[in-house]
């Protein structure tokens, strides 16, 4: 029914994914009792795009659908919320530690915070592709500090992606704590 | 799309043809009525939670889609094959897992549901109750829905 496409070594610097999860973090930071004090760095690290099934079609959306990761990363780390609108779709589902983040709550925190880097890893992606759908799941690092020490947490996020009138634009994305 | 036994395949049907009977005119987040198409996604995902409660697999073959990506509120990520075998660990009794709320969003042939459940039970020999947010990704194949991606998230306040 899909396709799968793999971007596994994380040495190879490409992957754009950050946008996602760092903004989840930055979420957090402002609301959550897991308060980091300092964003310092954003590290984005991918691999060589795989692909497992041989397909034009499939392979250039999951590249589109990456492409939109990134544009993402881009705007988030610009706060732009103009491309960031345009990225996101109106009904988009933003789960944050069990909480529904709308899109309009996710553009205002992001218009009143600021850029605040922050230091996160990307280490794996898959896409898989559907027809007009695209689920994106990976896994990522992130290093901040809390009251002064620093912490290292893992998470796993998937996000799903919809193509509307030849645009991939987000529906849904959120990220689960790896607990081991 | 998935084989299933005759016996297996008739009980899952009767499952759904019930659900379906039995789900009143629902309304929206935003108050308008859903589209047949979303109560019948709506449906689906209550016989979900039946099929796993009962340790059903038969049925959640037919619900879920070959590729199916399953993210745990643990960070766990199943295939539909580890899925399945997850819901069937003899360690695992699930007693009642209800949805108390739900939103479908539709886009053509793609729908997506976030919602609340509850789940309580038996796991290795202890009992666990927890609440948590789910977000499902359906998609329309062959005049059915299946799921191909679902992830949980546990609400903590």
């Amino acid at each position: 029914m899909g396709l799968a496409y793999e971007h596994g070594n994380p040495r190879r610097q490409l992957r754009p994914r950050a946008g996602i999860l760092p903004t989840g973090h930055f979420l957090r930071q402002e609301q959550g009792p897991m308060r980091t004090t300092n964003w310092l760095l954003i590290l984005v690290c991918a691999g060589s795009l795989r692909v497992r099934a041989q397909e034009f079609g499939e392979g250039s959306s999951a590249t589109a659908v990456l492409a939109q990761e990134h544009a993402w990363f881009d705007a988030q780390a610009r706060s732009d919320n103009r491309v960031l609108d345009r990225i996101f779709d109106n009904a988009l589902v933003y789960i944050e530690d069990g909480r529904l983040v709308t899109k309009g709550e996710y553009l205002s925190r992001v218009r009143l915070a600021g850029s605040h880097p922050g230091q996160i890893t990307v280490e794996t992606t898959t896409v898989h592709v559907f027809a007009g759908t695209a689920i994106v799941v990976g896994t990522y690092r992130e290093i901040g500090v809390k009251d002064g020490k620093t912490f290292l947490r893992r998470w796993r996020f998937i996000d799903t992606w919809v193509n509307k009138q030849g645009s991939w634009i987000l529906v849904a994305a959120g990220a689960a704590p790896l607990s081991k | 799309m998935v084989s299933l036994n005759a016996h297996g395949k008739g009980e899952v049907w009767k499952l759904l043809v019930l659900l379906s009977l039995l789900a009143a005119p629902r309304l929206n987040a935003q108050g308008a009525p859903h589209s047949a198409d979303q109560q019948r996604i709506l449906a689906l995902e209550t016989a979900w939670n039946q099929a796993e409660q009962q340790k059903d697999a038969a049925a959640l073959k037919v619900l879920l889609g070959p590729e199916l990506v399953y993210v745990d509120y643990d960070g766990t990520i199943m295939n539909k094959a580890e899925f399945l075998a997850s819901v069937q660990s003899p360690s695992l009794h699930p007693e009642r897992i209800v949805n108390e709320s739900m939103n479908v969003q539709l886009y053509g042939a793609v729908a997506v549901v976030n919602g609340v459940y509850r789940e309580s039970g038996v796991k290795s020999g202890k009992p666990y109750a927890f609440r948590g947010r789910f977000t499902d990704t359906w998609i329309s194949a062959r005049e059915s829905w299946v799921c191909v991606a679902s992830q949980s998230t546990l609400i903590m306040h």
